[in-house]
């Protein structure tokens, strides 16, 4: 199993209305069904601004693991990152917007 | 460095200048503990060692007598400009509890309700917000900076901003920009560069306003306000349709010129493949465009599955041929032989073919930029106007290669699953600056969810002028946030925002506002409780992540160093950042923690440097951290006070990256088209008046709303443009820049005698200003010839209220941003740009002033 523990950052606080939050997936599982984990987790308001489409998500969203941009990683049907824990950062715009 | 002089021991510490964004490196001499001088830093090829008559004044405001030196908290609820705080002096105990207990109610119901904003910020404003839940804005920007600039840059250039190759360019075309001679970035060192080099260099300024840029020029050409779009696609036309002077092999190799677009204006693509199509002139068929061996069509029209379908570059020259010299000339004003002439010097001057050796490589020559800000990027429709001089630069191959226009605050990019250049996001950053906001791919258009709507602008860097909007009508714009708590510094967005009237409507809506203020300015005075803030000759600020690079200089890494002590004692042994207030309100507002977290993801510390959580960092460890992660386990907080700068000169692929493979950048923006489908979608559904008229693929001019009078006796347009001895709000109180900027005429209104004539005025009339939405301002004339006939201009920043920044004189100038119209005509809903032209009538005080 991988423990994937979620923070979030910036506005996206304020919708989501928490800090954190502990993921449990199975091995080998994807941040796509991370994501997909996320929204039904957190409501219609929330999973609407997560948007996943294609290969990456809403580009206002921003996404680490374990330090690494989503966006270089590129493929929201890779495997998260090997190990028993994964760090998450999930930001909404903090400068600009 | 110490030199023992007839005055006294003097030494001199090497800092950064704050007072505008370009950042010049500075060394201060110190003498008997007080700043005396300030001189460029010879050290530093940022700015060639030079600083600007602002730099050089900057230290006349260290001892100010308008200096907050105390914590204050006003006693009188009644807000507004003129009305007295009734201020009384707190103790920094008890300002900081009164506002941690503020921010711990805000952070407990929504944190988004926090209106930070800030101009100059610093590493750690932005982990204190994605700490606290809320972002960090520079409201006023949205109505002075590059709403259509940036993400033009981000989007073929990977870069915030861009500037002409000066020392190998031969020709520079600068429309609605003050290269060299004001605020912009690359200040100093284009100023320099262009000396050395002017008489290698034809430079030709266009502007209503023959401004300081453009008395420095070889030709100035005067141009009707916001007409600059269809004198660039004029440009266009000739050289597509007339000229044949564009560089075809770089439009096949590096952008998506050949790629087909069909009937309903989106890219053709392979039914089973979804990969866009493009034209192979061997094969005679459409062929996906990544695949081996395609002889590119950059022209014609071509049958595919039954559809006609064009390049792109054919799209672009069909579109571009209803602009003759002859049309350009009926809206703008420039004569068509003008035009004629200048689209033959550009094209030539840019040596389309030519290559030239740089440290033994061969690299393309294009030695003719065209540079461009706020005279095109404040206007209705201003991304059109960025999609007009992008394209014409793009045209010629012109970008990031030997004497090409030059981009600046790089980012890295990927490839698109197109084959087309997106630049990567910075953790949490989506507005300007080093954190990129490429246009494409357009963000997913949500429902509102930020102060300023920023999800209904899917291809803008910023929203900051709908803040406003939403702040005074959250209803109609479905708004979430209501603003309790606004926390500003170093952003004057009463004076700079959208006008003294609105600007006072807004942050009356705010029921608590704290600001920290050197001295009370036109904001401060609406503050609740006000931190005294430091200097920028007293802040340790290193740039930590920043390495500032322009042109093909090398990169260097610098910052702000304390080289004099505040006039006030902070519960600290000696307060040197405003960072310090931020740590302690986090601490007893319960999210210190977080920030250090945020601080971990933000500046992404490895683990020998991570903060971790129970422990509690002092501001100094914080930038000790941050320095080593960034610059090496020897170049922490000690170094940096000691020696505080790194030169590295940059390999030719960092310096001229457009010379190098790299994926295709944008001529035609065709997912334009689908972010607009999805706004009208979405406000449509939600209710939300929205204009999409906007989301179109190319360029194309518009009029303003200025171009349309209410009456033909507002016969005048009036703009405002930046003079070189003032940044902003920042240099408003220096006794000597505010001494030469009235000895210049900084607070009168130019016009040209032609225009005065027609309406019976004469130099140093009093006159009333009327706006044709009934707005008014009074000031005085100063005619001359070095303005368009048809044109009235005041100088930006002029028109101060605040008794810090008149002295106590009173009010000088008209405040341009007061004559500004904030409604649906005149506000831009793809850009967020405000239009800033406006259509006036003159006419004379017969009481005089």
């Amino acid at each position: 199993m991988i423990e994937a523990r979620i923070h979030f950052f910036g506005p996206i606080r304020g919708l989501i209305r928490k800090k954190q939050q502990l993921v449990v997936l199975e091995e080998g599982a994807t941040v796509r069904r991370l994501l997909d984990e996320l929204g039904r987790a957190n409501g219609p308001e929330f999973r609407r601004y997560l948007v996943l489409e294609g290969a990456t998500v809403n580009p206002a969203l921003v996404v680490f693991l374990n330090g690494e941009s989503l966006d270089e990683i590129l493929d929201l049907d890779a495997p998260l990152p090997s190990g028993p824990r994964v760090d998450v950062m999930l930001a909404s715009p903090i400068l600009g917007g | 460095m110490k030199v023992a002089t007839a005055g006294g021991a003097e030494r001199q510490v090497r800092t950064m200048c704050r007072l505008c964004l370009n950042r010049c490196g500075i060394v201060a001499t110190i003498r008997n503990g007080k700043v005396v001088r300030i001189d460029g830093d010879a050290a530093n090829p940022y700015n060639q060692g030079k600083a600007c008559a602002k730099g050089r004044a900057g230290f006349y405001t260290i001892d100010s007598p308008y200096r907050v030196t105390r914590p204050l908290r006003r006693t009188n609820p009644r807000k507004g400009p003129g009305i007295d705080p009734g201020w009384e002096t707190i103790s920094w105990e008890n300002a900081l509890d009164i506002v941690a207990a503020k921010l711990k109610e805000i952070g407990a119901d929504d944190p988004r309700n926090l209106w930070r904003v800030t101009f100059d910020r610093s590493l750690l404003d932005e982990i204190w917000c994605a700490a606290f839940g809320t972002s960090l804005q520079s409201l006023s920007s949205g109505f002075f900076c590059g709403n259509a600039v940036h993400p033009l840059h981000f989007l073929n250039q990977f870069a915030a901003e861009a500037v002409p190759d000066v020392p190998l360019t031969r020709y520079i075309l600068s429309v609605g920009g003050q290269f060299g001679a004001v605020v912009h970035y690359d200040t100093m060192n284009g100023a320099f560069e262009l000396g050395r080099n002017r008489e290698r260099i034809k430079v030709v300024v266009v502007d209503p306003l023959c401004s300081h840029a453009a008395s420095m020029a070889d030709e100035w050409i005067p141009i009707r306000p916001g007409t600059d779009a269809a004198f660039l696609l004029g440009l266009i036309n000739l050289l597509v349709n007339e000229l044949g002077l564009y560089d075809a092999a770089f439009l096949k190799t590096f952008t998506n010129a050949p790629y087909l677009i069909g009937e309903n204006g989106h890219y053709l693509r392979d039914p089973a493949t979804r990969k866009v199509l493009v034209w192979d002139m061997a094969s005679q068929t459409a062929r996906p465009f990544d695949a081996d061996g395609i002889d590119f069509a950059l022209l014609g029209r071509y049958r595919v599955s039954g559809e006609e379908a064009r390049p792109a570059l054919q799209v672009i020259a069909d579109g571009a041929r209803g602009y003759t010299p002859e049309e350009v000339s009926r809206i703008s004003g420039i004569p068509a032989a003008t035009v004629r002439r200048i689209a033959q010097e550009f094209g030539t001057a840019a040596s389309i073919g030519a290559t030239i050796q740089i440290d033994g490589r061969e690299l393309p020559y294009r030695p003719a930029s065209v540079t461009w800000y706020r005279g095109l990027s404040s206007h209705k429709h201003a991304l059109m106007n960025g999609f007009a001089v992008m394209l014409l630069q793009t045209l010629i191959g012109g970008l990031d290669v030997p004497g090409g226009l030059m981009g600046y605050h790089r980012v890295k990019y990927r490839t698109t699953e197109d084959g087309l250049l997106a630049t990567i996001a910075h953790p949490g950053r989506v507005g300007s600056g080093p954190g990129p906001t490429n246009p494409y791919p357009p963000r997913t258009v949500t429902p509102p969810q930020s102060i300023d709507l920023f999800e209904l602008f899917p291809v803008a860097c910023y929203s900051r002028t709908f803040a406003v909007k939403a702040i005074l009508e959250p209803e109609k714009y479905h708004a979430p946030i209501r603003p309790k708590m606004l926390l500003q510094r170093r952003s004057n967005m009463a004076f700079t925002g959208a006008g003294r009237e609105i600007m006072t409507e807004v942050l009356r809506s705010v029921p608590f506002i704290v600001s920290f203020a050197l001295e009370i300015d036109e904001t401060a005075e609406f503050a609740d409780v006000i931190f005294p803030d430091l200097h920028y000759l007293e802040q340790l600020e290193p740039g930590v992540s920043g390495e500032y690079h322009t042109g093909s200089q090398p990169a260097t890494f610098y910052g702000s160093r304390p080289v004099s002590r505040p006039p006030f004692d902070p519960p600290w042994d000696r307060l040197v950042s405003h960072d310090e207030i931020l740590l302690e309100l986090a601490d007893r507002a319960g999210f210190l923690e977080d920030v250090y977290a945020a601080g971990n993801a933000m500046w992404k510390l490895p683990p020998a440097y991570a903060l971790k959580p129970g422990e509690r960092y002092s501001y100094g460890e914080l930038m000790n951290r941050a320095l080593k992660s960034v610059h090496g386990e020897d170049k922490g907080l000690e170094w940096y006070k000691k020696d505080a700068i790194l030169v590295k000169e940059r390999s030719v692929e960092e310096r001229y990256p457009g010379a190098f493979p790299k994926p295709r950048i944008h001529v035609y923006h065709e997912y334009m088209l689908e972010a607009g489908r999805q706004v009208d979608a979405l406000t449509r559904e939600l209710n939300i008046p929205w204009d999409t008229s906007g989301y179109v693929p190319l360029a194309e001019w518009r009029p303003c709303p200025a171009h349309e009078p209410k009456s033909p006796e507002f016969d005048l347009y009036m703009i405002t443009a930046k003079a070189p001895y003032h940044a902003l709000t920042a240099t408003g109180s220096n006794p000597l820049l505010r001494e030469v900027g009235l000895r210049l005429g900084y607070h009168e209104i130019a016009l040209s005698p032609e225009a005065a004539k027609r309406k019976g005025l004469k130099n140093g009339d009093w006159v009333e200003v009327e706006t044709d939405s009934g707005k008014k301002a009074q000031g005085r004339l100063k005619l001359t010839h070095a303005i368009h006939p048809e044109v009235a201009s005041v100088w930006a920043s002029a028109g101060r209220w605040a008794n810090s920044a008149t002295q106590g004189k009173g009010p000088l100038g008209i405040h341009f941003n007061s004559l500004l119209t904030l409604d649906d005509e005149h506000l831009d809903f793809v850009s967020a740009a405000i239009d800033s032209c406006l259509r006036v009538k003159i006419s004379k005080l017969e009481s005089g002033h």
